[in-house]
């Protein structure tokens, strides 16, 4: 299995071009993610966790410095490439969720795995199970609570056989019973395809599941 | 649920207006071509001379009747003819220089004999298929093709000595005998009618069998040119009757009549190909604005599957099937309407005393086609552009 890793040199958002950052900020400095790596991101608001995830995954491109994927720099990355990178490679909960809310909880499943997946759509249905949802499974998106869309779209980035998975505040509507058993799932199949993930959060200690950390 | 997503918000209206405007545009096209090729094949009415064809000779007048060389053709004239833009091709008509009549001898019926003169045009000019139209020493008989006015004369024949008048079939299966002479001999030949002709006052036969007779029985070697074939360039109707008139030259004017109305049909459907290409880029640009439209209804849905991992391809394929579907439905209810409307087209056409062909034009439909066709990959790329902007 080649281990994959993106290598960092010197990023800096163009919005905070202008904002000192201290040495243990991943902002213009050079570090590396490996892919078997399970990372935190801490900080709190407004510090640019959301535009790191959001660099990394190619939504966007107002920065300063180098980003190497595999040695290529992902600016020179085509759609083709991007479009591949987020089928195959990477697994994605967005802060926003970006769930369909005219859609079902089955719909907004189905419309990540008919993008491939290694688990069969009952094996899902266990996962939302196992998160309190079985019951919503045709009920309207859009009509679920925060917490509840925030474990759907948790589901739905475990479906993929992704290389490595990231989470913007995945938890930030849970209570503590549910982070803990989502945080559970995600470890879990993080290791079934042996694969590392990111985390960001605002300052809440995981540092018993998580072997790496990083600060902005 | 990926479509009932991307088109939940589809104007029904909307899409009503997008597909009537292709339904007309589509409609005109097919319309303008296929009737472009019924007026081209209307050949002024005539069963033996192809289209824009006309026979002109020399205008005769109290002060030319007594000349006799004046209705001859000189080969200034030919060339004055041949070299005018208005003219396509000029072809003389050549006569019998020889004696002839012909006979009619069949049983049960009254012994019927006329002394007739032959014509003999280039096998190209006729345009009445005929498969039996040549003649050699050996031939059993002559084919002829008479003037249609010959069957009014011989069923008035009939009439008069109460026997039954014939139809053109029966006629085709009466034996002639057609006698020459001249330079001292006499030949019988036996013919039977191969066609008839609307627009030819005399007998034709054969440019061979004509050949024959005048090497043979002809007087005078001198072949000498009083009527032409002329083609007549279709755009050019105006010069053309110019020309007609610096040369004190004299035509049936029902032939000009047919090439006016194909001017006129043919401006007519000029206008309306026209239009119709009109309609359909007007159509092509409005399916465009609403493709559009309804990509910007679903921007977070298409932006929400691109960041799942959807290619823009796979997206706009939903948009790529659902105008096909659309183009097919509208290229069927074309086809559907296009029928309708031809039936009651060539109806007038009939009422007219056209006669119009069945069969629709494959190049109406070929067209038709591939406007919808084109309609719709210029749309996909428009889907894919905008699709791959967000």
């Amino acid at each position: 299995m080649i281990l994959m890793k993106i290598e960092f040199a010197d990023i800096v958002p163009k919005p905070l071009a202008a904002t000192q950052f201290g040495e243990d900020s991943i902002w213009n400095n050079s570090f590396f993610i490996d892919f078997s790596d399970k990372t935190l991101l801490n900080a709190s608001s407004g510090k640019g966790k959301t535009t790191f995830l959001h660099i990394l995954y190619g939504l966007r491109s107002d920065y300063s410095g180098r980003i190497l994927f595999q040695n290529q720099n992902i600016r020179q990355f085509d759609l083709d490439r991007w479009t591949s990178l987020r089928r195959d490679v990477f697994s994605v909960v967005f802060q926003d969720l970006q769930l369909f809310p005219n859609l079902s909880t089955e719909e907004n499943l189905r419309i990540k795995w008919d993008l491939g997946s290694d688990l069969n759509f009952d094996e899902i249905v266990e996962m939302l199970g196992k998160l309190g949802l079985a019951d919503k499974l045709n009920q309207m998106c859009g009509t679920l609570s925060f917490g509840q869309q925030q474990r759907v779209a948790i589901v739905r980035a475990l479906i993929p056989k992704f290389k490595y998975l990231l989470m913007d505040e995945p938890f930030s509507h849970l209570d503590q019973a549910n982070k803990a058993l989502a945080l559970e799932l995600i470890l879990e199949r993080c290791d079934q395809l042996q694969t590392g993930c990111l985390m960001t959060t605002l300052g809440e200690s995981y540092s018993s599941k998580f072997n790496k950390m990083l600060y902005l | 649920m990926i479509k009932r997503m991307l088109f939940g918000k589809l104007d029904r209206w909307q899409l009503s207006i997008v597909a009537l405007g292709a339904f007309v545009g589509l409609l005109f096209l097919m319309l303008a071509v296929h009737y472009f090729g019924v007026i081209l094949n209307l050949s002024a009415g005539s069963e033996s001379l192809g289209e824009n064809l006309v026979i002109a000779q020399k205008k005769v007048t109290k002060y030319t009747v007594f000349d006799n060389g004046q209705g001859v053709f000189t080969d200034s004239d030919l060339e004055a003819l041949e070299s005018h833009q208005a003219v396509l091709h000029v072809a003389p008509i050549v006569n019998n220089q020889f004696y002839v009549s012909l006979a009619m001898r069949e049983e049960g019926l009254p012994f019927f004999s006329t002394d007739i003169f032959l014509q003999a045009i280039n096998d190209d000019l006729l345009d009445v298929h005929l498969d039996n139209w040549s003649w050699n020493e050996n031939a059993a008989f002559i084919p002829l093709v008479m003037p249609r006015d010959f069957m009014l004369m011989l069923n008035q024949f009939a009439a008069s000595y109460k026997i039954p008048q014939v139809s053109e079939d029966i006629a085709k299966t009466l034996n002639f005998t057609i006698e020459l002479r001249g330079k001292g001999g006499k030949m019988s030949y036996d013919a039977r009618i191969a066609g008839f002709s609307n627009q030819m006052n005399a007998v034709l036969v054969p440019m061979s069998f004509m050949d024959f007779g005048n090497q043979n029985f002809a007087d005078s070697n001198a072949l000498q040119t009083t009527q032409l074939v002329l083609k007549m360039n279709q755009n050019k109707y105006g010069d053309f009757e110019q020309l007609i008139d610096d040369l004190n030259l004299e035509i049936k004017q029902n032939e000009l009549l047919v090439v006016k109305i194909q001017g006129m049909l043919f401006a007519v459907l000029g206008v309306l190909f026209l239009i119709a290409v009109l309609i359909v880029l007007l159509s092509a640009m409005l399916i465009a604005q609403f493709s559009m439209l309804l990509v910007a209804d679903s921007d977070y849905e298409i932006q929400t599957m691109l960041k799942l991992g959807y290619h823009p391809k796979q997206i706009a394929a939903y948009f790529h099937k659902f105008f096909i579907k659309l183009l097919l439905w509208v290229a069927f209810v074309v086809l559907v309407f296009f029928f309708l409307a031809k039936f009651a087209i060539d109806q007038m056409f009939i009422n007219f005393g056209f006669i119009v062909t069945f069969s629709p034009s494959l190049w109406g439909l070929f067209l038709m086609l591939l406007s919808a066709t084109c309609i719709v990959f210029w749309n996909r790329r428009k889907v894919l552009q905008a699709v791959k902007g967000k």
